[in-house]
Protein backbone atom coordinates (compact mmCIF):
# COMPACT_ATOMS: atom_id res chain seq x y z
CA UNK A 1 0.00 0.00 0.00
CA UNK A 2 1.32 3.24 -1.03
CA UNK A 3 1.29 6.06 1.46
CA UNK A 4 -1.34 8.74 0.70
CA UNK A 5 0.07 11.52 -1.33
CA UNK A 6 1.90 13.94 0.91
CA UNK A 7 2.87 17.84 0.20
CA UNK A 8 5.61 17.91 -1.95
CA UNK A 9 8.30 20.86 -2.25
CA UNK A 10 10.19 19.40 -4.97
CA UNK A 11 9.67 16.44 -7.70
CA UNK A 12 11.52 15.12 -10.42
CA UNK A 13 9.76 12.55 -12.54
CA UNK A 14 11.87 10.43 -15.03
CA UNK A 15 13.88 13.36 -16.25
CA UNK A 16 15.87 13.41 -19.18
CA UNK A 17 18.86 15.81 -20.28
CA UNK A 18 20.92 15.78 -23.18
CA UNK A 19 22.96 18.18 -23.89
CA UNK A 20 23.87 19.23 -28.06
CA UNK A 21 27.32 20.87 -27.54
CA UNK A 22 28.38 23.47 -29.98
CA UNK A 23 30.69 22.31 -33.10
CA UNK A 24 29.41 20.14 -35.95
CA UNK A 25 31.22 16.96 -34.91
CA UNK A 26 30.03 16.85 -31.52
CA UNK A 27 27.48 14.32 -30.32
CA UNK A 28 24.73 15.05 -28.12
CA UNK A 29 25.72 13.45 -24.59
CA UNK A 30 23.06 12.07 -22.21
CA UNK A 31 23.08 13.97 -18.87
CA UNK A 32 20.97 12.62 -16.66
CA UNK A 33 18.55 9.21 -17.86
CA UNK A 34 15.48 8.97 -16.28
CA UNK A 35 15.98 10.25 -12.78
CA UNK A 36 13.05 10.54 -10.19
CA UNK A 37 12.89 11.57 -6.88
CA UNK A 38 10.38 13.92 -4.52
CA UNK A 39 12.05 16.07 -1.51
CA UNK A 40 9.11 16.62 0.99
CA UNK A 41 9.12 20.27 2.90
CA UNK A 42 11.65 21.20 5.13
CA UNK A 43 13.67 18.22 4.23
CA UNK A 44 17.47 18.37 3.52
CA UNK A 45 18.64 15.92 1.18
CA UNK A 46 22.37 15.10 0.18
CA UNK A 47 23.04 14.29 -4.01
CA UNK A 48 26.20 12.12 -4.43
CA UNK A 49 27.84 10.47 -7.22
CA UNK A 50 30.72 10.55 -9.40
CA UNK A 51 31.99 13.94 -11.18
CA UNK A 52 29.82 14.51 -14.13
CA UNK A 53 26.89 12.63 -13.27
CA UNK A 54 24.96 15.48 -13.71
CA UNK A 55 24.33 16.66 -10.12
CA UNK A 56 24.72 20.30 -11.07
CA UNK A 57 21.74 19.72 -14.16
CA UNK A 58 20.00 18.68 -11.40
CA UNK A 59 19.72 22.06 -9.30
CA UNK A 60 20.03 23.81 -12.29
CA UNK A 61 16.59 22.10 -13.41
CA UNK A 62 14.88 22.97 -10.70
CA UNK A 63 16.07 26.64 -10.83
CA UNK A 64 14.49 26.64 -13.81
CA UNK A 65 18.21 27.68 -16.01
CA UNK A 66 17.43 25.03 -18.21
CA UNK A 67 14.55 22.57 -18.85
CA UNK A 68 14.36 18.83 -19.20
CA UNK A 69 14.74 16.92 -22.32
CA UNK A 70 11.81 14.99 -21.01
CA UNK A 71 9.91 14.23 -17.94
CA UNK A 72 8.64 17.04 -15.60
CA UNK A 73 9.55 18.72 -12.56
CA UNK A 74 7.45 20.53 -10.41
CA UNK A 75 7.57 22.75 -7.38
CA UNK A 76 4.77 22.59 -5.06
CA UNK A 77 3.43 20.66 -7.75
CA UNK A 78 3.42 23.32 -10.14
CA UNK A 79 5.97 22.60 -13.24
CA UNK A 80 9.06 24.94 -13.28
CA UNK A 81 8.62 26.83 -16.92
CA UNK A 82 10.98 29.78 -16.73
CA UNK A 83 13.71 30.56 -14.31
CA UNK A 84 12.06 29.43 -10.90
CA UNK A 85 12.77 32.35 -8.31
CA UNK A 86 11.02 30.87 -5.62
CA UNK A 87 14.05 28.55 -4.56
CA UNK A 88 17.38 29.86 -3.74
CA UNK A 89 20.26 28.52 -5.17
CA UNK A 90 24.18 28.74 -3.91
CA UNK A 91 25.59 27.89 -7.07
CA UNK A 92 29.41 25.81 -7.38
CA UNK A 93 31.32 29.31 -7.41
CA UNK A 94 30.14 31.87 -4.54
CA UNK A 95 29.25 33.86 -7.61
CA UNK A 96 29.16 37.16 -5.42
CA UNK A 97 28.68 40.44 -7.02
CA UNK A 98 32.45 41.85 -7.19
CA UNK A 99 31.31 45.22 -7.36
CA UNK A 100 29.11 45.15 -3.98
CA UNK A 101 30.37 45.19 -0.82
CA UNK A 102 30.04 42.07 1.57
CA UNK A 103 26.83 43.66 3.55
CA UNK A 104 25.44 44.96 0.22
CA UNK A 105 25.89 41.49 -1.31
CA UNK A 106 23.73 40.08 1.03
CA UNK A 107 20.84 42.62 0.79
CA UNK A 108 20.56 42.20 -2.98
CA UNK A 109 18.13 39.26 -3.12
CA UNK A 110 15.97 41.85 -0.27
CA UNK A 111 16.33 44.41 -2.62
CA UNK A 112 14.82 42.41 -5.54
CA UNK A 113 12.16 41.61 -3.00
CA UNK A 114 11.54 45.37 -2.18
CA UNK A 115 11.63 44.70 1.33
CA UNK A 116 11.70 48.03 3.08
CA UNK A 117 14.91 49.72 3.81
CA UNK A 118 14.91 49.78 7.60
CA UNK A 119 13.81 46.00 7.35
CA UNK A 120 16.04 45.12 5.08
CA UNK A 121 19.29 46.12 7.26
CA UNK A 122 18.06 44.04 10.14
CA UNK A 123 18.44 40.80 8.40
CA UNK A 124 21.59 41.86 6.42
CA UNK A 125 22.97 42.92 10.16
CA UNK A 126 21.03 39.46 11.41
CA UNK A 127 22.58 37.22 9.15
CA UNK A 128 25.84 38.79 9.31
CA UNK A 129 26.27 38.16 12.87
CA UNK A 130 24.64 34.58 12.70
CA UNK A 131 28.18 33.50 10.49
CA UNK A 132 30.45 35.90 12.30
CA UNK A 133 30.87 38.14 9.81
CA UNK A 134 30.24 41.51 11.57
CA UNK A 135 33.29 43.97 11.10
CA UNK A 136 33.60 42.56 7.31
CA UNK A 137 30.11 44.45 6.45
CA UNK A 138 31.88 47.37 3.81
CA UNK A 139 34.80 44.49 2.61
CA UNK A 140 34.60 43.73 -1.24
CA UNK A 141 34.30 40.28 -2.22
CA UNK A 142 37.83 40.21 -2.81
CA UNK A 143 39.10 41.25 0.34
CA UNK A 144 37.36 38.20 1.92
CA UNK A 145 39.12 35.12 2.58
CA UNK A 146 37.45 31.94 1.09
CA UNK A 147 34.79 30.58 4.03
CA UNK A 148 34.41 34.11 4.42
CA UNK A 149 33.06 34.36 0.60
CA UNK A 150 31.37 31.30 1.55
CA UNK A 151 29.49 32.35 4.75
CA UNK A 152 28.19 35.24 2.72
CA UNK A 153 27.20 33.56 0.07
CA UNK A 154 24.88 31.30 2.15
CA UNK A 155 23.50 33.89 4.08
CA UNK A 156 22.66 35.95 0.76
CA UNK A 157 20.96 33.00 -0.18
CA UNK A 158 18.93 32.52 3.11
CA UNK A 159 18.42 35.76 4.80
CA UNK A 160 15.12 36.27 1.85
CA UNK A 161 13.70 33.29 3.31
CA UNK A 162 12.92 30.60 0.31
CA UNK A 163 10.83 27.78 1.23
CA UNK A 164 13.63 25.91 -1.36
CA UNK A 165 17.33 26.03 -1.29
CA UNK A 166 19.50 24.73 -3.50
CA UNK A 167 23.07 24.44 -2.50
CA UNK A 168 26.20 22.81 -4.88
CA UNK A 169 28.95 21.85 -2.97
CA UNK A 170 29.22 24.63 -1.51
CA UNK A 171 32.25 23.76 0.80
CA UNK A 172 34.23 22.30 -1.67
CA UNK A 173 37.16 24.41 -1.97
CA UNK A 174 37.70 24.59 1.91
CA UNK A 175 40.05 23.18 4.02
CA UNK A 176 38.63 20.09 6.77
CA UNK A 177 38.20 22.64 10.16
CA UNK A 178 36.31 25.01 8.08
CA UNK A 179 34.57 22.74 6.50
CA UNK A 180 33.18 21.22 9.87
CA UNK A 181 32.53 24.63 10.92
CA UNK A 182 30.78 25.58 8.32
CA UNK A 183 28.66 22.52 8.55
CA UNK A 184 28.09 23.37 11.97
CA UNK A 185 26.68 26.87 11.08
CA UNK A 186 24.78 25.34 8.39
CA UNK A 187 23.01 23.12 10.68
CA UNK A 188 21.81 26.06 13.16
CA UNK A 189 20.81 28.42 10.34
CA UNK A 190 18.39 25.85 8.70
CA UNK A 191 16.94 25.12 12.10
CA UNK A 192 15.49 28.39 11.94
CA UNK A 193 13.15 28.16 9.31
CA UNK A 194 13.91 24.45 8.27
CA UNK A 195 13.32 25.04 4.20
CA UNK A 196 13.46 22.01 2.20
CA UNK A 197 17.37 21.41 0.90
CA UNK A 198 19.02 19.69 -1.58
CA UNK A 199 22.76 19.65 -1.14
CA UNK A 200 25.44 18.26 -3.31
CA UNK A 201 28.58 16.86 -2.07
CA UNK A 202 31.59 14.46 -2.81
CA UNK A 203 32.03 14.46 0.90
CA UNK A 204 30.46 11.33 2.28
CA UNK A 205 30.80 12.61 5.68
CA UNK A 206 29.11 15.75 5.30
CA UNK A 207 26.37 13.98 3.32
CA UNK A 208 25.58 11.53 6.71
CA UNK A 209 26.20 14.57 9.08
CA UNK A 210 24.20 17.34 7.62
CA UNK A 211 21.19 14.87 5.52
CA UNK A 212 17.80 13.36 6.67
CA UNK A 213 18.25 11.58 3.00
CA UNK A 214 21.19 11.02 0.56
CA UNK A 215 20.60 9.96 -2.73
CA UNK A 216 23.37 8.19 -4.87
CA UNK A 217 23.74 8.37 -8.67
CA UNK A 218 25.21 6.17 -11.03
CA UNK A 219 27.99 7.99 -13.74
CA UNK A 220 26.80 9.48 -17.11
CA UNK A 221 24.17 9.36 -17.58
CA UNK A 222 23.25 9.84 -14.34
CA UNK A 223 20.39 7.85 -12.84
CA UNK A 224 19.66 7.63 -9.48
CA UNK A 225 21.59 4.59 -7.81
CA UNK A 226 20.12 4.37 -4.22
CA UNK A 227 18.65 6.14 -1.54
CA UNK A 228 19.60 6.20 2.17
CA UNK A 229 17.42 7.40 5.29
CA UNK A 230 20.26 8.49 6.98
CA UNK A 231 17.95 8.20 10.90
CA UNK A 232 20.53 10.32 12.67
CA UNK A 233 18.84 12.01 15.65
CA UNK A 234 18.88 15.91 15.67
CA UNK A 235 20.13 18.35 16.74
CA UNK A 236 23.24 16.71 15.50
CA UNK A 237 26.93 17.52 16.42
CA UNK A 238 29.02 17.52 13.07
CA UNK A 239 32.00 17.43 15.39
CA UNK A 240 31.05 13.92 16.24
CA UNK A 241 28.57 12.07 13.96
CA UNK A 242 31.76 9.71 13.41
CA UNK A 243 31.62 8.02 17.20
CA UNK A 244 27.87 7.00 16.60
CA UNK A 245 27.87 3.22 14.73
CA UNK A 246 25.07 4.11 12.98
CA UNK A 247 27.29 6.62 11.02
CA UNK A 248 30.05 3.42 9.89
CA UNK A 249 27.22 1.46 8.76
CA UNK A 250 26.11 4.45 6.68
CA UNK A 251 29.55 5.36 5.51
CA UNK A 252 30.45 1.88 4.64
CA UNK A 253 27.15 1.49 2.57
CA UNK A 254 27.63 4.90 0.33
CA UNK A 255 31.25 4.30 -0.45
CA UNK A 256 30.44 0.50 -1.47
CA UNK A 257 27.94 2.44 -3.66
CA UNK A 258 30.54 5.72 -5.19
CA UNK A 259 33.37 3.40 -5.30
CA UNK A 260 31.48 0.73 -7.98
CA UNK A 261 30.48 3.94 -9.85
CA UNK A 262 34.09 5.43 -10.21
CA UNK A 263 35.57 2.07 -10.95
CA UNK A 264 32.91 2.33 -13.68
CA UNK A 265 33.87 5.41 -14.98
CA UNK B 1 70.77 22.72 29.20
CA UNK B 2 67.02 23.86 28.57
CA UNK B 3 65.46 24.92 25.16
CA UNK B 4 63.39 28.12 25.88
CA UNK B 5 59.82 27.46 25.40
CA UNK B 6 58.93 29.39 22.50
CA UNK B 7 55.31 29.92 23.84
CA UNK B 8 56.88 32.04 25.82
CA UNK B 9 59.33 34.15 23.33
CA UNK B 10 58.63 37.73 23.96
CA UNK B 11 57.25 39.24 20.63
CA UNK B 12 55.85 42.96 19.52
CA UNK B 13 52.22 43.38 20.44
CA UNK B 14 49.47 43.06 17.81
CA UNK B 15 48.86 46.83 17.71
CA UNK B 16 52.68 47.30 16.73
CA UNK B 17 52.58 44.81 14.47
CA UNK B 18 50.02 46.47 12.40
CA UNK B 19 51.31 50.47 13.13
CA UNK B 20 54.99 48.74 11.49
CA UNK B 21 53.00 47.16 8.74
CA UNK B 22 51.39 50.62 7.62
CA UNK B 23 54.46 52.78 8.47
CA UNK B 24 56.58 50.27 6.80
CA UNK B 25 54.23 50.12 3.57
CA UNK B 26 53.98 53.79 3.80
CA UNK B 27 58.23 53.74 3.69
CA UNK B 28 58.61 51.47 0.96
CA UNK B 29 55.60 53.21 -1.34
CA UNK B 30 57.80 56.74 -0.57
CA UNK B 31 61.10 55.02 -1.93
CA UNK B 32 59.76 53.92 -4.54
CA UNK B 33 57.77 56.76 -5.58
CA UNK B 34 61.29 59.07 -5.07
CA UNK B 35 63.04 56.50 -7.09
CA UNK B 36 60.38 56.80 -10.29
CA UNK B 37 60.22 60.01 -9.45
CA UNK B 38 63.59 61.20 -10.09
CA UNK B 39 64.37 58.25 -12.92
CA UNK B 40 61.44 60.43 -14.92
CA UNK B 41 63.47 63.72 -14.36
CA UNK B 42 66.51 62.92 -15.00
CA UNK B 43 65.32 60.70 -18.28
CA UNK B 44 63.27 63.99 -19.46
CA UNK B 45 66.77 66.13 -18.77
CA UNK B 46 68.62 63.76 -20.95
CA UNK B 47 66.29 63.56 -24.00
CA UNK B 48 65.80 67.52 -23.82
CA UNK B 49 69.74 67.98 -23.97
CA UNK B 50 69.67 65.72 -26.69
CA UNK B 51 67.68 67.32 -28.45
CA UNK B 52 69.27 70.82 -27.90
CA UNK B 53 72.85 69.97 -28.27
CA UNK B 54 72.73 66.43 -30.22
CA UNK B 55 69.96 66.92 -32.93
CA UNK B 56 71.49 70.01 -34.41
CA UNK B 57 74.56 67.64 -35.02
CA UNK B 58 72.58 65.37 -37.28
CA UNK B 59 70.15 67.66 -38.90
CA UNK B 60 69.77 71.10 -39.84
CA UNK B 61 68.37 73.34 -37.35
CA UNK B 62 65.59 75.21 -38.75
CA UNK B 63 64.52 71.61 -39.34
CA UNK B 64 64.11 70.57 -35.87
CA UNK B 65 64.15 73.50 -33.74
CA UNK B 66 65.40 73.04 -30.22
CA UNK B 67 63.61 72.90 -26.78
CA UNK B 68 64.88 76.10 -25.77
CA UNK B 69 63.28 77.39 -28.75
CA UNK B 70 60.16 76.15 -28.21
CA UNK B 71 60.03 76.91 -24.76
CA UNK B 72 60.19 80.46 -26.13
CA UNK B 73 57.66 80.10 -28.44
CA UNK B 74 55.64 78.70 -26.10
CA UNK B 75 56.01 81.41 -23.65
CA UNK B 76 55.20 83.61 -26.39
CA UNK B 77 51.95 82.41 -27.67
CA UNK B 78 50.90 82.23 -24.12
CA UNK B 79 51.30 86.00 -23.21
CA UNK B 80 49.99 86.90 -26.63
CA UNK B 81 47.22 85.55 -25.93
CA UNK B 82 47.37 83.70 -28.76
CA UNK B 83 47.18 80.15 -27.56
CA UNK B 84 44.21 80.37 -25.26
CA UNK B 85 42.05 80.39 -28.60
CA UNK B 86 43.13 77.29 -30.13
CA UNK B 87 42.98 75.76 -27.24
CA UNK B 88 39.76 76.82 -26.36
CA UNK B 89 38.30 75.61 -29.91
CA UNK B 90 40.01 72.10 -30.07
CA UNK B 91 39.17 71.09 -26.73
CA UNK B 92 35.37 72.41 -27.37
CA UNK B 93 35.49 70.30 -30.25
CA UNK B 94 36.94 67.46 -28.94
CA UNK B 95 35.19 67.55 -25.69
CA UNK B 96 31.94 67.72 -27.50
CA UNK B 97 33.47 64.90 -29.89
CA UNK B 98 34.13 62.63 -27.15
CA UNK B 99 30.91 63.39 -24.92
CA UNK B 100 28.72 62.25 -27.88
CA UNK B 101 30.96 59.57 -28.79
CA UNK B 102 30.55 58.02 -25.41
CA UNK B 103 26.67 58.28 -25.46
CA UNK B 104 26.25 56.97 -28.46
CA UNK B 105 28.36 54.09 -28.44
CA UNK B 106 27.01 53.13 -25.22
CA UNK B 107 23.42 53.29 -26.25
CA UNK B 108 25.00 51.03 -29.35
CA UNK B 109 26.41 48.99 -27.96
CA UNK B 110 23.47 48.22 -25.56
CA UNK B 111 21.18 47.70 -27.77
CA UNK B 112 23.56 44.91 -30.09
CA UNK B 113 23.65 42.97 -26.85
CA UNK B 114 19.81 43.18 -25.78
CA UNK B 115 18.69 42.28 -29.58
CA UNK B 116 19.35 38.13 -29.79
CA UNK B 117 21.89 38.11 -32.53
CA UNK B 118 21.93 41.67 -33.64
CA UNK B 119 25.79 42.08 -32.78
CA UNK B 120 26.45 38.74 -34.95
CA UNK B 121 24.84 40.69 -37.74
CA UNK B 122 26.01 44.17 -37.48
CA UNK B 123 29.44 42.51 -36.45
CA UNK B 124 31.07 42.48 -40.17
CA UNK B 125 29.98 45.95 -41.26
CA UNK B 126 31.16 47.38 -37.93
CA UNK B 127 34.77 45.07 -38.53
CA UNK B 128 34.69 46.52 -42.09
CA UNK B 129 33.87 50.57 -40.97
CA UNK B 130 36.74 50.31 -38.18
CA UNK B 131 39.11 49.41 -40.26
CA UNK B 132 38.79 52.33 -42.53
CA UNK B 133 41.78 54.81 -41.46
CA UNK B 134 39.20 57.69 -40.17
CA UNK B 135 41.83 60.24 -41.94
CA UNK B 136 40.45 58.85 -45.12
CA UNK B 137 37.00 60.37 -44.11
CA UNK B 138 38.19 63.57 -43.08
CA UNK B 139 38.21 65.29 -46.25
CA UNK B 140 35.00 64.13 -46.95
CA UNK B 141 33.59 64.92 -43.39
CA UNK B 142 34.97 68.98 -44.62
CA UNK B 143 33.16 68.44 -47.85
CA UNK B 144 29.49 67.29 -46.09
CA UNK B 145 29.68 69.30 -42.97
CA UNK B 146 31.25 72.35 -43.97
CA UNK B 147 34.42 74.81 -42.84
CA UNK B 148 32.88 75.32 -38.98
CA UNK B 149 33.28 73.01 -35.80
CA UNK B 150 30.20 70.93 -36.80
CA UNK B 151 32.67 68.32 -39.68
CA UNK B 152 35.64 68.09 -36.15
CA UNK B 153 33.16 67.23 -33.69
CA UNK B 154 31.74 64.45 -35.52
CA UNK B 155 35.20 63.13 -36.72
CA UNK B 156 35.94 63.05 -33.00
CA UNK B 157 32.83 61.21 -31.96
CA UNK B 158 33.58 58.47 -34.48
CA UNK B 159 36.69 57.97 -33.46
CA UNK B 160 35.39 57.75 -30.07
CA UNK B 161 32.59 55.50 -30.64
CA UNK B 162 33.69 52.78 -32.37
CA UNK B 163 36.36 51.98 -29.38
CA UNK B 164 33.26 52.49 -26.69
CA UNK B 165 30.84 50.26 -29.11
CA UNK B 166 33.55 47.32 -29.33
CA UNK B 167 34.83 47.72 -25.27
CA UNK B 168 31.05 47.83 -24.14
CA UNK B 169 29.81 44.83 -25.97
CA UNK B 170 33.48 42.71 -24.86
CA UNK B 171 32.28 44.21 -21.50
CA UNK B 172 28.97 42.74 -21.28
CA UNK B 173 29.86 39.40 -22.93
CA UNK B 174 32.69 39.10 -20.60
CA UNK B 175 30.26 39.08 -17.66
CA UNK B 176 30.70 35.80 -16.04
CA UNK B 177 27.36 34.00 -16.76
CA UNK B 178 27.19 32.36 -13.24
CA UNK B 179 26.74 35.84 -11.88
CA UNK B 180 23.75 36.66 -13.91
CA UNK B 181 21.87 33.51 -13.76
CA UNK B 182 22.15 33.57 -9.80
CA UNK B 183 20.88 37.16 -10.14
CA UNK B 184 18.19 35.95 -11.96
CA UNK B 185 17.14 33.39 -9.25
CA UNK B 186 16.98 35.88 -6.70
CA UNK B 187 14.86 37.51 -8.65
CA UNK B 188 16.26 40.11 -11.25
CA UNK B 189 14.93 40.70 -14.85
CA UNK B 190 14.28 43.68 -16.65
CA UNK B 191 15.99 47.11 -16.27
CA UNK B 192 16.60 45.98 -12.53
CA UNK B 193 19.29 42.97 -14.12
CA UNK B 194 20.81 45.90 -16.70
CA UNK B 195 21.32 48.13 -13.62
CA UNK B 196 22.18 45.77 -10.82
CA UNK B 197 24.51 42.86 -13.24
CA UNK B 198 25.18 44.40 -16.94
CA UNK B 199 26.38 47.89 -15.91
CA UNK B 200 28.46 47.30 -13.27
CA UNK B 201 29.82 43.86 -14.88
CA UNK B 202 30.91 46.14 -18.09
CA UNK B 203 31.56 48.95 -15.90
CA UNK B 204 35.60 47.99 -15.98
CA UNK B 205 36.01 47.68 -19.73
CA UNK B 206 33.75 50.29 -20.17
CA UNK B 207 35.88 53.31 -18.56
CA UNK B 208 38.61 51.52 -19.65
CA UNK B 209 37.83 52.95 -23.15
CA UNK B 210 36.68 56.14 -22.09
CA UNK B 211 39.59 57.04 -20.55
CA UNK B 212 41.67 55.45 -23.57
CA UNK B 213 39.51 57.66 -26.06
CA UNK B 214 39.78 61.24 -24.73
CA UNK B 215 42.79 60.67 -27.06
CA UNK B 216 41.72 59.94 -30.10
CA UNK B 217 38.79 62.44 -30.03
CA UNK B 218 41.83 65.29 -29.94
CA UNK B 219 43.12 63.33 -33.14
CA UNK B 220 39.85 63.72 -34.86
CA UNK B 221 39.98 67.19 -33.74
CA UNK B 222 43.17 68.65 -34.90
CA UNK B 223 42.71 66.11 -37.97
CA UNK B 224 39.78 68.15 -38.87
CA UNK B 225 41.62 71.16 -38.28
CA UNK B 226 44.45 70.01 -40.76
CA UNK B 227 42.49 70.20 -43.54
CA UNK B 228 40.07 73.56 -43.08
CA UNK B 229 39.88 75.23 -40.47
CA UNK B 230 40.55 79.49 -38.50
CA UNK B 231 41.56 78.19 -35.97
CA UNK B 232 42.49 75.50 -32.99
CA UNK B 233 45.93 73.92 -32.59
CA UNK B 234 45.87 71.82 -35.57
CA UNK B 235 45.49 75.16 -37.84
CA UNK B 236 48.30 76.36 -35.76
CA UNK B 237 50.52 73.49 -36.21
CA UNK B 238 49.76 72.95 -40.07
CA UNK B 239 50.16 76.84 -40.63
CA UNK B 240 53.33 77.05 -38.95
CA UNK B 241 55.16 74.25 -40.38
CA UNK B 242 53.54 75.74 -43.72
CA UNK B 243 55.58 78.97 -42.91
CA UNK B 244 58.45 76.32 -41.81
CA UNK B 245 58.26 77.84 -37.87
CA UNK B 246 59.27 74.60 -36.34
CA UNK B 247 59.33 75.98 -33.04
CA UNK B 248 55.89 76.83 -33.16
CA UNK B 249 54.94 73.31 -34.88
CA UNK B 250 56.11 71.64 -31.00
CA UNK B 251 54.43 73.90 -29.07
CA UNK B 252 51.53 73.04 -30.50
CA UNK B 253 52.37 69.58 -30.09
CA UNK B 254 53.13 69.91 -26.71
CA UNK B 255 50.19 71.99 -26.00
CA UNK B 256 47.95 68.76 -27.27
CA UNK B 257 49.85 66.07 -25.04
CA UNK B 258 49.52 67.93 -21.94
CA UNK B 259 45.63 68.57 -23.04
CA UNK B 260 45.39 64.62 -23.57
CA UNK B 261 47.43 63.64 -20.17
CA UNK B 262 45.52 66.40 -17.87
CA UNK B 263 41.96 65.08 -19.28
CA UNK B 264 43.15 61.72 -18.73
CA UNK B 265 44.58 62.29 -15.16
CA UNK B 266 41.21 63.61 -14.30
CA UNK B 267 39.32 60.57 -15.98
CA UNK B 268 41.20 58.02 -13.87
CA UNK B 269 40.42 60.15 -10.69
CA UNK B 270 36.90 59.76 -11.60
CA UNK B 271 37.12 55.95 -12.44
CA UNK B 272 39.26 55.34 -9.12
CA UNK B 273 35.75 56.95 -7.41
CA UNK B 274 33.42 55.30 -9.43
CA UNK B 275 34.98 52.07 -9.57
CA UNK B 276 36.46 51.34 -5.83
CA UNK B 277 35.61 47.45 -6.42
CA UNK B 278 38.69 47.18 -9.34
CA UNK B 279 41.26 49.29 -7.47
CA UNK B 280 44.63 47.72 -6.71
CA UNK B 281 43.37 46.55 -3.35
CA UNK B 282 45.22 46.60 -0.29
CA UNK B 283 48.74 47.14 0.14
CA UNK B 284 50.43 44.66 2.34
N1 LIG C 1 25.67 23.70 -20.58
C1 LIG C 1 26.18 22.48 -20.90
N2 LIG C 1 26.47 22.20 -22.19
C2 LIG C 1 26.96 20.99 -22.52
N3 LIG C 1 27.20 20.01 -21.65
C3 LIG C 1 26.93 20.24 -20.35
C4 LIG C 1 26.41 21.49 -19.91
N4 LIG C 1 26.25 21.43 -18.57
C5 LIG C 1 26.66 20.20 -18.19
N5 LIG C 1 27.06 19.47 -19.26
C6 LIG C 1 27.54 18.10 -19.23
O1 LIG C 1 26.63 17.33 -18.51
C7 LIG C 1 27.30 16.42 -17.65
C8 LIG C 1 26.85 16.63 -16.22
O2 LIG C 1 27.31 17.87 -15.76
P1 LIG C 1 27.09 18.40 -14.28
O3 LIG C 1 27.74 19.71 -14.18
O4 LIG C 1 25.65 18.33 -13.95
O5 LIG C 1 27.89 17.31 -13.44
P2 LIG C 1 28.16 17.26 -11.87
O6 LIG C 1 27.60 15.98 -11.39
O7 LIG C 1 27.70 18.51 -11.23
O8 LIG C 1 29.75 17.17 -11.83
P3 LIG C 1 30.76 17.76 -10.72
O9 LIG C 1 30.63 16.87 -9.54
O10 LIG C 1 32.09 17.63 -11.38
O11 LIG C 1 30.37 19.18 -10.46
C9 LIG C 1 28.78 16.66 -17.84
O12 LIG C 1 29.29 15.68 -18.68
C10 LIG C 1 28.86 17.99 -18.52
O13 LIG C 1 29.93 17.99 -19.44
MG1 LIG D 1 28.64 20.13 -10.36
Amino acid sequence: MADPPLEEAIRLEAVYKAFVPRGRSARPLLALEGVSFAARPGEFISLVGPSGCGKSTVLNLLAGLTRPSAGRVTHHGRPVSGVNTEVGYITQDDNLLPWRSMARNVEYGLELRRVPKAERRRRVREFIDLVGLTGFEDHYPHELSGGMRKRAGIVRTLAYDSDVVLMDEPFGPLDAQTRVILQDELLKLWDLRRPTVLFVTHDLVEAIALSDRIITFTCRPGRVKREYEVRLPRPRDVFHVHDLPRFRELYDALWDDIRMEIAAT
Amino acid sequence: MTIPDAREAAGPGAAEVLAGAASGAGAAAARERLLVRSGIALLGAALLLLWEFGAPLVVERRYVSAPSEVAARLAGLVLDGELWGHVGVTLGEAGAGYLIGIAVGLAAALILVSVPALDEIAGPFLAAFYSIPKIALAPMFIMWFGLGLLPKVLLAALMVFLIVLANTVAGVRGIEPGLVEVARVMGARGGRLVRTIILPGAAPAVVASIRLTFSRAMVGAVLGEFIAATQGLGFLIVRSSRQFETATVFAGIVVVAVLVMLVNAMVRAVEARALPWCAGGARG
